[in-house]
């Protein structure tokens, strides 16, 4: 599903992100990514996307060489993905069922599918209440559960959560893998970065440790190692 | 495709509402623009009428010796019609003439009364010569009345011509044409001018606008938007702003076209702004809507772009 071969990713002037790093990760796997701030989680979620390119080596999603994928083939990579954004994303200017309705129209998905499924997904994340509320008027929690239902909506093939679970408390964050859990048991592929020694323990899934750009561990069923 | 359309079209009239101050200002200034550039319309207008009044003050009256006769006159008219710089050939008969002159000083009865004394009528036929229309803008071209002067000078007409008044208001014509197309000129270079102000400030204020939605427009291309489905929203609100401006324009137009007529009128001769706006109005309202809508949704489209590479 997702390849990396030698990939080096450096900002300008001098910063390294990742430091040439492969792996591999097949198609319905749940891969969570660990390491402190800075270890270069982000940068490899954004990669995955094409929101950011390698300075050296590639990337290939659901058999799509990113370095050379035109803007259609990326649309319809990024179509069939669910990202949840570590800063979230919301679009401001548009309400909570906006924003999530959003990525099912952006599929192509009925007015009666969207009026159907995203009270669902907003029951869910426990959002119910706030259907017409704008992001700006939502607390970090919410706006990171709006996030995820954004993510889920439209049933990807691949999710990618970026510290998801970072602005929540306990039982929204058991609410939230469990939701993960079962869309994986469905077939999408999960990648999750974070570094919540908890959320890596309790899933029990593989486990790719970053340090400084480096892959320094790839374990099956992995736990948070300091 | 169609609900897609619906949903481009939804999306932008909700945004144009939700940023009603940001567009607020798109709308401000494109009406500015218009009224602009519609007053490079109004310049154009007041030139074809200065231009026309000239026309009808200029021209080249010859005059007959009193012997000439009749037939010898329309011969000359017949003459002067066929060459191709000439409008109109008025022809006016001794009779003409002193009826003309009888009803200019009917207040004056001393003229009145010498005219009794001279017995006979003493004012000769003449004739007056109109050119075609000169369109030419660039000051300095040849003038037409030097050709027909010329043409009118030449030997075998002086048996019967006694005088042409041209000589003596050639310097008058010659500023007068001038002057008319001076204006013309001056008005498509303010016509210009304003048109290059008005994309200036509409792109510069709608880049303002789009640029705050940067990051939005950033995520809904990460979250698989097609460039289209992103543009459209942005033009929509365009078209409606395109729409807003040109109502206002034309309310604002019309409103100091019809409370300065009474000056402008006075100052121009004649010209009548409100009226020339009334017997325009669906041009300008044309004119005003594609320029200002086209714009508009063009400056849209363009400033959205350059987020679009994400």
């Amino acid at each position: 599903m997702i390849s990396f071969k030698n990939v080096t990713k450096i900002y300008n002037p001098n910063t390294l992100a990742l430091d040439n790093i492969s792996f591999d990760i097949k198609e319905g796997e749940f891969v969570l990514i660990v390491g402190k701030s800075g270890a270069g989680k982000t940068t490899l979620m954004k990669l995955i996307t094409k929101e950011e390119e390698p300075t050296q080596g590639e990337v290939v999603v659901n058999g799509l060489n990113l370095n050379i994928a035109d803007e259609n083939a990326l649309n319809s990579l990024r179509r069939m993905t669910g990202t949840v954004f570590q800063d979230f994303r919301l679009i401001n200017h548009k309400n909570v069922f906006e924003n999530i309705s959003y990525s099912m129209e952006v599929v192509g998905a009925d007015d009666s599918e969207i009026k159907r499924d995203v009270p669902d997904v907003l029951e869910m994340v426990g959002l119910k209440e706030k259907f017409h509320s704008f992001p700006k008027q939502l607390s970090g929690g919410e706006k990171q559960r709006v996030a995820i239902a954004r993510a889920l909506i439209h049933r990807p093939k691949l999710i990618l959560a970026d510290e998801p679970t970072g602005n929540l408390d306990v039982y929204s964050i058991r609410d939230i893998l469990d939701a993960l859990l079962k869309v994986n048991q469905m077939g999408a592929t999960i990648i999750l970065a974070t570094h919540n020694q908890s959320v890596v323990n309790f899933l029990q899934k593989r486990v790719i440790t970053l340090e400084n750009g480096k892959i320094i561990r790839d374990q099956e069923k992995g736990k948070f190692i300091l | 495709m169609l609900n897609l359309f619906k949903r481009i079209f939804k999306s932008g009239l909700i945004n144009f509402k939700r940023q009603f101050a940001l567009n607020s200002a798109t709308i401000f200034v494109l009406m500015v623009g218009l009224t602009l550039l519609t007053s490079a319309f109004f310049i154009d207008g007041l030139y074809n009428f200065l231009h026309e009044s000239v026309q009808q003050k200029v021209g080249i009256s010859v005059y007959f010796k009193l012997e000439t006769s009749t037939d010898d006159i329309l011969k000359l008219q017949q003459e002067l019609k066929q060459r191709g710089d000439i409008k109109d050939v008025i022809y006016i008969s001794k009779e003409e003439a002193l009826q003309k002159f009888k009803d200019k000083h009917s207040y004056d009865d001393s003229i009145l009364k010498t005219l009794e004394i001279i017995e006979g009528n003493p004012l000769p036929s003449s004739i007056r010569v109109i050119a075609k229309q000169d369109d030419s803008l660039i000051p300095g071209t040849a003038n037409p009345y030097d050709e027909i002067a010329k043409f009118l000078k030449q030997d075998k007409y002086s048996p019967i011509i006694d005088q042409m008044s041209y000589y003596e208001t050639e310097s008058i014509i010659k500023s007068l044409i001038n002057l008319t197309r001076d204006i013309k000129f001056m008005g498509l270079i303010v016509a210009i001018f304003f048109v290059l102000i008005v994309i200036l400030m509409v792109f510069s204020t709608v880049r303002l606008t789009v640029r705050s939605f940067k990051e939005e427009i950033g995520v809904m291309k990460l979250v698989g938007a097609s460039n289209w489905f992103v543009r459209g929203p942005f033009m929509v609100v365009g078209f409606v702003c395109g729409i807003l401006a040109v109502l206002f324009s034309l309310i604002l137009i019309g409103c100091v076209t019809y409370f300065s007529t009474p000056k402008i009128m006075a100052i121009s001769s004649g010209f009548n702004p409100f009226m020339y706006f009334g017997n325009n109005f669906w041009k300008i309202f044309f004119m005003q809507l594609f320029a200002g809508v086209g714009i508009a949704i063009f400056a849209n489209a363009l400033a959205v772009k350059r987020y679009l590479k994400v």
